[in-house]
């Protein structure tokens, strides 16, 4: 079986009192392999965290159906449990009064896992987010990012074949929530029958982590692709910024002429240097090599050239027609 | 098993890991002597010529075991939920909620169980309570009474997930009148004849009167004792069977409920 993950037509609606009722999900399919990293990407409110509490058990679908490892979330719960973990950002998770080291221990525990192999674990993991000096340490002495690394931990110390990360790096500091992203992507490659799925609201965060990535708004998912599939559906053009030491109108009309049709320039300035920057947009990549000849040709130095990527963002905002951060302040959060 | 002794070993830790030891050993000794020191003063003091006072004091610190344990499982349901935040992955984990539960229930009957032992020490002397244990009936009874009070707590903490807010008044409110009518305090024959018959099927009645019997050695006044010891052990191990079982069907459909619902991991910062 190569799939980990099978969701079909999921809906919830949260009755609430003296209001409308809310639809957190309006028919979300999707399907997740084994080996795979998938991101559920949307703003706050569109229905990411819904998704993600229905496959792990913690709540109920409305209707539609999903299954982990084959095993039905509403039916088979007792069996989806033990191969799954939760992990929660943004939260102060955990007792205050037990250590880091007893705290791991007593999840782990919880999931009937022999001591010295949960002990061996819980080093193993703690010595790689870097906290294995800090076991005995209370958890109400950690910060938000050591604590979320505790999370971390918990989470992995119990060898799920699901890993359900819901924004795991929400609050938490860059040099924290690179070594998270990077914790994830070794272990998700260490063995095949693992699988991640991820919500989150970075844009870059998915981009960098995610095979595939879907974007869920308003409880419906709009897209279901690879991050570089969702950013050359945008345009198939090759993009690139160019300064260059000097560059006067009559020659940059020559270049513009040479370049031919459906070749795009636009002539600027540099921000820091103040010198012409030429931004291409160009029909074939190859065009590049001509476009860089034209300019030797007339006799113009680079200074500096970078290709432009299009981003998750301008993935959104092509569909929804918002950008990420107004669709974020419009929804209502779940 | 092991999902069960981590949630005695978290209980344990929450209720002495605040303080030293030693402090804490202090703390488990004085802690019941709130419940019991009006009943000192009442019967004691003020009515010694009732010669209640080994009644409702052997009542009231067996009452007082059983509360501790219910009361602790229904909060630790909030605690969990809203202050550790921990209660989804208890929930999500292979452990069953009513193992986590039981196994936190163990912890504060034992503690409980220490403070009386601690205490009964000096009151016995003090007092010149009637102490003759019948260690055979003193440990069954102890067993049973867990499973009444993991029963009970089970079934509150089933109220207690399907409620957002803790309503702390409904809780005092249960306290108190199942105080009263479990006979801890006073005979409920002092009741007109149909409460006195109600008190009687109190879940908590036949416990308390079994472990008044099988440490003071004696039937002490006349409630419940129309019935030989033998046979309140019967009944206890009736109503143990019976609360225990409810409070695990009640238990589970709670947690279905709160899977439904969506409360397993709410916060509302209450």
């Amino acid at each position: 079986m190569h799939t980990a993950i099978q969701v079909e037509n999921l809906t919830r609606v949260f009755n609430q009192r003296g209001r409308a009722p809310f639809h957190a999900l309006r028919g979300v399919s999707f399907d997740v392999s084994y080996g795979e990293i998938f991101g559920l990407l949307g703003p706050n409110g569109a229905g990411k965290t819904t998704t993600i509490k229905i496959m792990s058990t913690l709540l109920l679908p409305t209707s539609g159906c999903a299954t982990v490892a084959g095993f039905d979330v509403e039916k088979d719960y007792t069996h989806v449990r033990p191969l799954i973990s939760l992990i929660s950002g943004g939260e102060t998770s955990g007792y205050g009064i037990l250590t880091v080291e007893e705290q791991l221990w007593m999840f782990s525990q919880f999931y009937g896992m022999e001591t010295p192999l949960a002990r061996a674990r819980i080093e193993e993991y703690l010595k790689v987010v870097g906290m294995w000096d800090s076991r005995r340490q209370q958890m109400n002495r950690l910060s938000t990012g050591m604590r979320q690394k505790v999370n971390l931990v918990r989470g992995l110390v119990t060898d799920p074949k699901v890993l359900f990360l819901d924004e795991p790096t929400l609050g938490v500091d860059v040099e924290a929530s690179v070594i998270i992203r990077s914790i994830v992507r070794d272990w998700v490659q260490e063995k095949p029958e693992r699988s991640v799925i991820l919500t989150t609201h970075y844009m870059a965060e998915a981009d960098e982590l995610c095979s595939r990535v879907a974007i869920i708004n308003h409880g419906l998912i709009l897209a279901n692709a690879a991050p570089s599939q969702l950013k050359q559906d945008l345009d198939s053009r090759a993009h690139y910024e160019i300064t260059v030491d000097r560059l006067d109108g009559k020659q940059f009309d020559l270049i513009t002429a040479f370049m031919g049709e459906g070749n795009d320039l636009v002539l600027g300035a540099d921000k820091v240097t103040n010198n012409p920057m030429l931004v291409a947009h160009l029909m074939h990549e190859s065009d590049i090599v001509r476009l860089i000849t034209a300019l030797a040709g007339q006799g113009v130095t680079l200074e500096y050239m970078r290709k432009l990527e299009p981003t998750l963002e301008d993935a959104f905002l092509k569909m929804v027609g918002r950008r990420f951060e107004d669709e974020e302040a419009a929804s209502p959060v779940s | 098993m092991k999902g069960f002794l981590a949630s005695m070993y978290v209980g344990l830790q929450i209720e002495s890991n605040w303080t030293k030891k030693w402090v804490w050993l202090l703390y488990l000794a004085a802690y019941p002597i709130g419940s019991f020191l009006a009943v000192i003063i009442l019967y004691g003091v003020f009515g010694q010529k009732t010669g209640l006072l080994p009644y409702a004091l052997y009542g009231t610190i067996f009452y007082y075991s059983l509360s501790m344990v219910f009361f602790d499982m229904a909060f630790s349901v909030h605690d969990d939920r809203e202050h550790y935040q921990t209660l989804k992955y208890i929930f999500l984990s292979s452990t069953s909620y009513r193992t986590y539960l039981c196994g936190r229930a163990a912890t504060r009957y034992l503690i409980a169980l220490a403070g009386i032992a601690i205490n009964l020490c000096w009151l016995v002397p003090v007092l010149r309570l009637p102490f003759h244990p019948s260690w055979g009936y003193f440990i069954a009874g102890a067993v049973l009474g867990y499973l009444v009070a993991a029963g009970l707590g089970l079934a509150m903490a089933s109220v207690f997930l399907l409620t957002i807010k803790l309503d702390v008044d409904v809780v005092d409110a249960l306290f108190g009148g199942m105080f009263v009518l479990s006979g801890a305090l006073f005979p409920p024959t002092a009741f007109p004849a149909v409460f006195a018959r109600i008190a009687e099927f109190v879940p908590m009645s036949p416990f308390i009167e079994l472990m008044r019997r099988a440490v003071s050695g004696k039937v002490l006044t006349g409630f419940l004792s129309d019935l030989s010891t033998f046979q309140l052990l019967g009944r206890v191990t009736l109503s143990a069977a019976v609360l225990f079982a409810l409070g695990s069907v009640l238990v589970s459909f709670g947690s279905r409920q709160a899977q439904r619902k969506g409360y397993i991991d709410v916060t509302t910062a209450f």
